[in-house]
């Protein structure tokens, strides 16, 4: 069964990502489930390889982006998708899965809070891959391009200087080439000292096809946008790991 | 947890004893908004029924009967006066644009699905799949709260969206916009509690923001004008386009079927949404009608779209519709007309405690849509309400005794014969148009410094870029917009409308909107020629083929009992059904908006008769995606297609020298630009355009350096342009025309495609420098100036 | 059981005093400058403790915001402060998601029986002349959603 990979997406009221995320899963050859949070539990996370929190407004983010989502997931899953973690699997979460990721604390702390300008931004960003170790960046290369559309998307840490340690100790996966929203250090994705999370404001399942791209010229990778690439690495490397 | 509802929920109105008069006062009592006509009819249905009507029978026959249900204006028999004579039209929907629709359809047998019977109407994407449009106004709740006005009503047209078919998928939306300028000064506005165009704007833009973002349906075109005419007035409208498999369009209630609400429960904030729309604003409007302002709840329209889309994909759909204006009423009312049937409002779930019969049943409540399925797929719909976090209630059920009946409590509140209840009298009116007195373009007024035209005109607010609104709107997510809003090399670049892939179909949509009131202002025929000119247009640029265009018409308009101003409106009908005849676009939707004036202190103001013609149009093919931003490659050609003229009536030139309303408005040739059109779309098959973009605003030097905005070079052009009349070649917004990049190897080909129509060589594609170089006209003004001006003249204010 | 009130205010702690001027549709000369913060009015019965447990819990993010109990105002040296929310009977998406939460997560130890959340803004005074709430108001502020109070420092103090 190597060469099976299950995916599985958790959508809460709100969610408005899991349809695209889920198709660019399957293009890089993942089986892909998307399942309600009213139907999830516990076990829903056996057979698993990877948990995807899809973008979207998860019970409306209102009081903070992702902090509704969160108490939902620890109320009715407990600490299941830690556990999932510490057994091995991976996760992924995008724009508002990012956010829920940090609320859940899956993540190095810190907090998501609203753009510096006040502003949801929709515009595709210069982005840096700023880490070796990453199973999903492994296809990318140092500097790639990916949508974002937010209105909370400012990483920030207690401090300014908590968000350089993160750069420094490679936890820091992914950070805009240029100031974007205020982002500390410009930090735009966060992964997990064990790799096996990995947080993102940008939208990689909106850049899957060449023809996504603002710029009726760019053609870099046959056909195939950067997003598609994050997929498949995170693909390759289960793979990898169910045959070992 | 059933909510206790008080013991006396209806009571009886005495009406068959009641004269003319009375009936009259009556109606204003219980603001019905209905006429001594209408009155009159009432009675005579309840002398037929042989007893008096209950307070919530008349307010159903009050909602069903009000402007914004039945379109009564477009619906009068109408006298019109113009210059070239006298006309008697038998309404003008009937006549003028369903007539158009049905001889466009009558060519073109299976593209058009459905136009007119629906929530949308539908037109032909592929074998398998059809795709809808959908627009309407929120005009009144958005001067009075932009953002809950503006919320709710794309919160409403999703539902539509929701409720076309058996229930179609939100693809996509739009969202056009009339304001008073930015730059108002406080004291330009003669009445208090007005909200001033910045507000406005701030508040509008955000509350389709907070809908369309959260709903996860990419806001993807749109339009703004800037005119002091909508201060007092704004103009709002919101589109959504929507796809279902064509199998799925036909519904019909069965007897036996039941009736079930889903999404938001019911309350007293929703009430007489339908007849206050039907009415005009004035300043206490701002304070007394509050009980019209909701807000939207769009996570709840979020879940109710995620079961929609569920339940009909598992065939679990009988008839859908939303509950817009009217409510439970006007929902029921349209699902029980054939077979009729039983309604129990106790079992509406309820906001609040109290609410007496007819406030259950005309309710206006966000979020909230009925469903008519077979008794034994009740289970699996309580289930996916269960999954998708929403509440699915039983309301009734379709009975096949032809007759309407609504129980409360047990007790019988209201039964109608439907079919007797879209009756409503006909309407007389009489319209009025007379042309104005044109004055002749004066020299004298030309000026010398060309560059500081053009960047003037650049700055104008009807050129500049609305990049600060649509940053602010999620115009990507579901992954299918492949034209976005703005594109080009650096992404910022504006383009003529936007194309969406559609999931399942290797066909995309082309969505494009057009509004000129300047142009209506002094003639609305010409307005009306021009905006479906320029809707069509943009659609062809992007990629559509021109036999593959469908049309919507929002009409908006002041007081339509003022002949001059119904006039206006009549002209601008015939003005749209002229073109979309010639261009073989049928209407397959559309909506009219009246009552927009308002009180001033200085006597009341009215909105000039302003269309909104939005389009829809399908690609084949995804290599047809054409952006208007020019591509790089040095010694391209560029062509103007379309033919030239020297009126500048309307435009941005004119306008900036006081001139506007009074030089004419330029013609729109309609057999001429079809065949140009249809040539365009050749010569893209051909692989021969490598970008295109219609000249609208700002004229074509505008359109010009538009295209150059996203590239690396400049723009040399041709020296014989702007030499002789620089202001109508240069700026003139003449419709028709089309600036086309084509390499230089395929010139030839081009050419002879396009021989013996208006196809002129206008300049060339430059590595050499970063300018739009005009030397006809003197102009050489660099691109990246003009670009900043275009980019930052909305900035300030949003 | 009486009723009991606890007052929750929380605040951004990376906000900087910005110009009046983002809020005013025209932009005034000698605008003054805000602070925005947020109010929590809970109405409870139960455990006052687990009531402030469940603020900490839902409403604050430790790491760019401050909770603060009471009514002692967070920043001084204002003019007035601007206090708006939705006025009864008009929608409150946060509130309603608030007690939503709370009724599912309910523990036995409180019972919110009642929220109001208002935005507040604290104005003060900058080169111009003592601000006057007029121009705020109208442009801040709808009748015809909100409800608002404009208190003025107490210049005895």
């Amino acid at each position: 069964m190597a060469e099976r990979a299950e995916a599985l997406l958790l959508k809460f009221p709100g969610t408005n990502c899991d349809g695209e995320t889920a198709r660019a899963l399957r293009l890089a050859g993942f089986q892909a489930r998307t399942v309600p949070v009213s139907l999830a539990a516990r076990e829903s996370f056996e057979e698993i390889d990877l948990v995807v929190l899809p973008g979207g407004f998860s019970y409306g983010d209102y009081v903070m982006a992702g902090r509704l989502a969160s108490l939902e997931i620890s109320l009715r899953l407990g600490d299941a998708l830690h556990r999932f973690h510490d057994g091995g699997g991976h996760v992924l979460g995008i724009c508002n899965g990012f956010q829920i990721l940090m609320q859940l604390g899956l993540l190095p702390a810190g907090s998501l809070v609203e753009n510096l300008s006040e502003r949801f931004i929709c515009r595709w960003v210069e982005l840096e891959r700023t880490v070796q170790d990453s199973p999903f960046l492994d296809g990318l290369p140092s500097r790639f391009e990916l949508p974002i559309a937010n209105g909370e998307g400012r990483f920030i840490t207690a401090n300014p200087e908590q968000a350089e340690e993160y750069v420094e100790r490679g936890l820091a996966a992914v950070r805009y080439a240029g100031d974007v929203n205020g982002s500390y250090a410009r930090i735009a994705g966060l992964q997990s000292a064990s790799r096996r999370v990995l947080g993102l404001m940008p939208h990689p399942e909106r850049f899957v096809f060449a023809r996504q791209h603002y710029d009726p010229d760019w053609n870099v990778c046959e056909g195939r946008g950067w997003g598609y690439f994050l997929f498949r690495s995170i693909r390759e490397h289960v793979r990898a790991a169910a045959a070992v | 947890m059933p909510i206790a509802t008080p013991e006396r929920t209806h009571r009886s109105i005495p009406v068959l004893d009641l004269d003319g008069t009375e009936l009259e006062r009556l109606s204003a009592q219980m603001k019905l908004s209905l006429s001594r006509a209408d009155m009159e009819a009432v009675r005579g249905y309840f002398e037929s029924e042989g007893r008096d009507p209950t307070d919530v029978e008349l307010e159903v026959i009050a909602q069903t009967w009000s402007e914004h249900c039945k379109h009564r204006i477009f619906g009068a028999r109408i006298r019109h006066e113009h210059p070239g004579g006298v006309m008697e039209i038998d309404g003008l929907f009937r006549s003028c644009i369903r007539a158009t629709t049905e001889r466009v359809r009558a060519r073109k047998p299976g593209f058009v699905v459905a136009a007119f019977d629906d929530n949308a109407g539908f037109i032909r994407l592929d074998e398998r799949l059809a795709v809808c449009l959908k627009v309407e106004t929120h005009n009144h709740p958005s001067a009075i709260e932009p953002y809950a006005g503006a919320n709710t009503g794309l919160g409403g047209v999703i539902r539509d969206i929701l409720g076309a078919g058996k229930g179609a998928k939100p693809v996509g939306s739009l969202d056009v916009f009339c304001f008073g300028s930015p730059d108002t000064p406080s004291g330009a506005i003669r009445a208090p509690g007005v909200i001033h165009p910045v507000g406005i704007l701030r508040g509008v833009v955000r509350g389709v923001r907070d809908y369309g973002n959260r709903m996860g349906i990419p806001t993807v075109t749109g339009a703004v004008q800037f005119d002091s005419a909508y201060i007092y007035n704004p103009l709002v409208f919101c589109g959504t386009a929507g796809v279902l498999p064509a199998a799925d369009i036909p519904k019909r209630v069965s007897a036996g079927q039941i009736l079930l609400a889903i999404g938001g429960r019911t309350g007293r904030d929703g009430l007489r949404g339908a007849t206050f729309s039907s009415a005009s604003l004035n300043t206490g409007s701002h304070e007394e009608d509050q009980q019209a302002v909701q807000i939207g709840n769009p996570i709840e329209e979020k879940k109710v779209l995620d079961l929609v889309l569920e339940a009909r994909e598992r065939g679990l759909i009988a008839f859908i519709t939303d509950c817009g204006a009217g409510g439970f009423s006007s929902a029921a009312g349209e699902m029980l007309s054939e077979t009729g049937g039983e309604i129990y409002l106790e079992r509406a779930p309820l906001k609040e405690e109290g609410l007496v019969s007819w406030e259950i049943f005309l309710s206006e409540s966000q979020e909230r849509m009925v469903l008519a399925v077979e008794p034994k797929h009740v289970g699996a719909l309580k289930e996916l309400a269960e999954i998708f976090e929403t509440e699915c209630t039983v309301l009734g059920e379709a009975d096949g005794s032809g007759r309407l009946k609504v129980r409360h409590h047990g007790e019988l509140v209201c039964e109608l014969d439907c079919r007797r209840l879209h009756e409503a009298p006909q309407r007389n009116l009489v319209s009025r148009w007379r042309a104005p007195d044109w004055s002749e373009r004066t020299a004298g007024l030309e000026p010398e410094d060309w560059n500081g035209v053009l960047r003037e005109v650049m700055a104008d607010f009807a050129v500049v870029s609305r990049e600060p609104i649509i940053r602010e709107y999620d115009h990507e997510v579901q992954g299918n917009t492949v034209l976005k809003p703005l594109a080009g090399a650096t992404g910022d670049a504006p383009q003529d409308g936007a194309v969406l892939e559609i999931d399942g179909s290797n066909r995309l949509i082309g969505l494009a909107v057009s509004l000129l009131p300047e142009w209506g202002k002094t003639d609305p025929r010409a307005m009306g020629r021009a905006c479906v000119d320029e809707c069509v247009r943009q659609l062809v640029c992007l990629g559509a083929d021109p036999e593959q265009i469908a049309l919507l018409d929002n009409f908006c308009m002041g007081n339509p009992d003022d002949p001059e101003q119904l006039g206006s409106l009549v002209e601008s009908v015939r003005g749209i059904c002229e073109a979309a005849e010639a261009y073989g676009a049928p209407f397959i939707s559309g909506k009219d908006s009246f009552y927009n004036y308002f009180e001033t202190e200085d006597g009341p103001v009215a909105i000039p008769a302003t269309v909104l013609i939005s389009g829809m149009g399908v690609l084949e093919d995804a290599a047809h995606v054409t952006g208007a931003s020019l591509r790089p490659a040095d010694g391209s050609v560029l062509y103007l297609l379309g033919r030239g003229q020297d009126r500048l009536g309307g435009s941005v030139y004119a306008r900036r020298r006081g001139q506007a309303a009074l030089w004419r408005r330029p013609e729109t040739f309609l057999e001429e630009n079809r065949e140009i059109y249809r040539r365009y779309h050749q010569a893209l098959r051909n692989g021969w355009i490598l970008a295109a973009h219609d000249v609208s605003e700002g004229g074509l030097i505008v359109a010009l350096a538009e295209m150059g905005f996203s590239m690396a070079g400049g723009l040399e052009l041709e020296k014989s342009l702007g030499s002789n009349d620089a202001a109508a070649e240069l700026f003139g917004e003449g419709p028709g025309r089309i600036v086309v990049q084509a390499r230089d190897e395929d010139a030839g080909a081009m050419e002879k495609c396009f021989a013996e129509l208006a196809c002129r060589r206008v300049g060339r594609v430059t590595a050499a420098h970063r300018l739009l170089r005009a030397p006809g006209a003197g102009i050489e003004e660099s691109l990246d100036t003009l670009k900043d001006l275009w980019r930052n003249g909305l900035k300030p204010y949003y | 059981m009486p009723k009991e009130r606890l007052a929750i205010e929380v605040s951004q702690r990376l906000q900087r005093r910005r110009s009046c001027n983002a809020l005013l549709y025209v932009p005034e000369a000698g605008a003054p400058a805000f602070h925005r913060t947020r109010r929590y009015e809970f109405g409870f019965t139960g455990s006052r403790e687990a009531v402030k447990r469940f603020a900490r819990q839902v409403l604050l993010d430790p790491v760019s915001q401050e909770l603060h109990c009471g009514e002692e105002a967070v920043y001084a040296g204002y003019s007035f402060i601007l206090d708006y929310g939705m006025k009864p009977g008009v929608l409150d998406l946060e509130k309603e998601a608030v007690l939503q939460f709370h009724k599912k997560s309910r523990d036995g130890l409180c019972a919110i029986e009642a929220l109001r959340i208002t935005k507040r803004l604290y104005i003060f005074r900058e080169n111009g002349e003592e601000p006057s709430a007029a121009s705020l108001v109208r442009d801040i502020v709808n009748p015809a959603i909100h409800t608002w109070t404009v208190t003025h420092a107490d210049r005895d103090a």
